[in-house]
């Protein structure tokens, strides 16, 4: 472990002993740790085994004030939005604007998400307060930590990786196409690959309600193709459609901004100049969108 | 309510979103995603009220009726 690996466990866990002991103090607030840690501990084993620059949340719409005003009195601060930028929070993001809180070794920021899905998806949302009822426990920095159980944890991770690779307004800010993106993917696949194949009816249940083959066909045959995964690739393969098959060279969250790479896979991955590209890809209007929403998530 | 809702639509999204129908879906009439965000701060500078966050998707409020129902 290098020194900057040494620096953010540490930074890691004064975070964790700090704001996981307000939260668990709240009875009546039901919320799970997304992400961070608790993606490291699944996918690599332990907590410092991957990059991480804070603390994700996850909680019902419904507790989403309770949990803004308990961190509120608890010394966070968040900026202040106009009735728009609160607005494309609400209607267009899965998230709101960050809380931060200065602590010794660094600054904690927590973002709070309150769906599973991007802010465009029009089908039905998957339940929040269903799989908060499933959540279990695990130890982090000798902390007891909400975490979302495997099979829907594993839905978060493909999904919101698929999001960040697909968002216009991530790839038009940084080459959000990451290899280490796949490699959270494999990781936690061959990690919890006993438990995925004994719960697989479930997943499949679940990417059928809710229409999400086409975007794990995407996440599965990326990892599978580029990290050489072959059981992943029959995964894939087992939910592969011509809708799914569509999205592998396309970027897009929906099909009105949906647009086709002109380059193949390798090299956008990790590439520099992909945002410069995506960017005079994007019509006005995508722009448009694309500077609001920095307003409220990157300007601030 | 309704002319309320119908002048901000003819104003913000144009005469044919204006002269909908209750439940016709504004969406193909140029309710998009900044359309819509102008049209609900409008709507509440209008009426005074605003519009629970339960309300705040596109597919919540992308009819009259549905207008109507979020500023109740």
């Amino acid at each position: 472990m290098n020194t900057a690996e040494i620096l953010q466990k540490a930074r890691s866990k004064v975070w964790y002993q700090h704001l996981i002991p307000v939260l668990n103090a709240q009875k009546d607030l039901s919320y799970a740790v997304i992400k961070g840690e608790a993606l490291s501990v699944q996918a690599f084993g332990a907590p410092g085994r991957r990059s991480s620059a804070d603390i994700d949340l996850l909680v019902d719409k419904s507790q989403l004030k309770k949990l803004e005003q308990v961190l509120t009195e608890h010394g966070f601060t968040t900026a202040r939005l106009s009735r728009a930028q609160q607005i494309v929070a609400r209607a267009f993001s899965h998230q709101v604007a960050p809380y931060r809180k200065a602590l010794p070794l660094g600054d904690l920021e927590v973002d709070l998400n309150y769906d599973l899905l991007w802010g465009e998806w029009t089908g039905e949302r998957l339940s929040v307060s269903d799989m908060l009822a499933r959540r279990q426990w695990m130890t982090i920095y000798e902390q007891s930590v909400p975490v979302l159980d495997t099979v829907d944890a594993f839905v978060q991770l493909c999904l919101h990786h698929y999001k960040d690779m697909n968002s216009l307004y991530h790839l038009a800010q940084h080459n959000s196409i990451r290899r280490q993106s796949f490699l959270d993917v494999a990781e936690f696949w061959k990690r919890n690959r006993g438990a995925l194949e004994r719960q697989k009816e479930v997943l499949w249940q679940q990417m059928e309600r809710y229409a999400l083959a086409p975007y794990f066909y995407y996440m599965w045959y990326w990892t599978g193709t580029l990290l050489e995964v072959p059981e992943l690739l029959a995964w894939a393969q087992a939910v592969e459609s011509a809708e799914g098959r569509a999205l592998l060279d396309t970027y897009g969250l929906t099909a009105a901004e949906r647009k086709t790479w002109k380059i193949p896979m390798e090299q956008r991955l990790d590439a520099p100049q992909l945002p410069q590209q995506v960017w005079e890809q994007l019509t006005k209007q995508d722009q448009e969108k694309i500077r609001q929403e920095q307003a409220i998530f990157g300007g601030l | 309510m309704e002319s309320t809702i119908r002048n901000v639509l003819t104003e913000l999204v144009g005469e044919e979103a204006g002269a909908a129908g209750k439940q016709d879906d504004l969406r193909p009439l140029g309710l998009d995603s900044v359309a819509f965000i102008k049209v609900v701060v409008a709507l509440e500078e209008a009426t005074g009220k605003e519009v629970d966050d339960a309300y705040l998707l596109l597919d919540a409020m992308n009819t009259i009726e549905k207008m109507e129902a979020a500023l109740q």
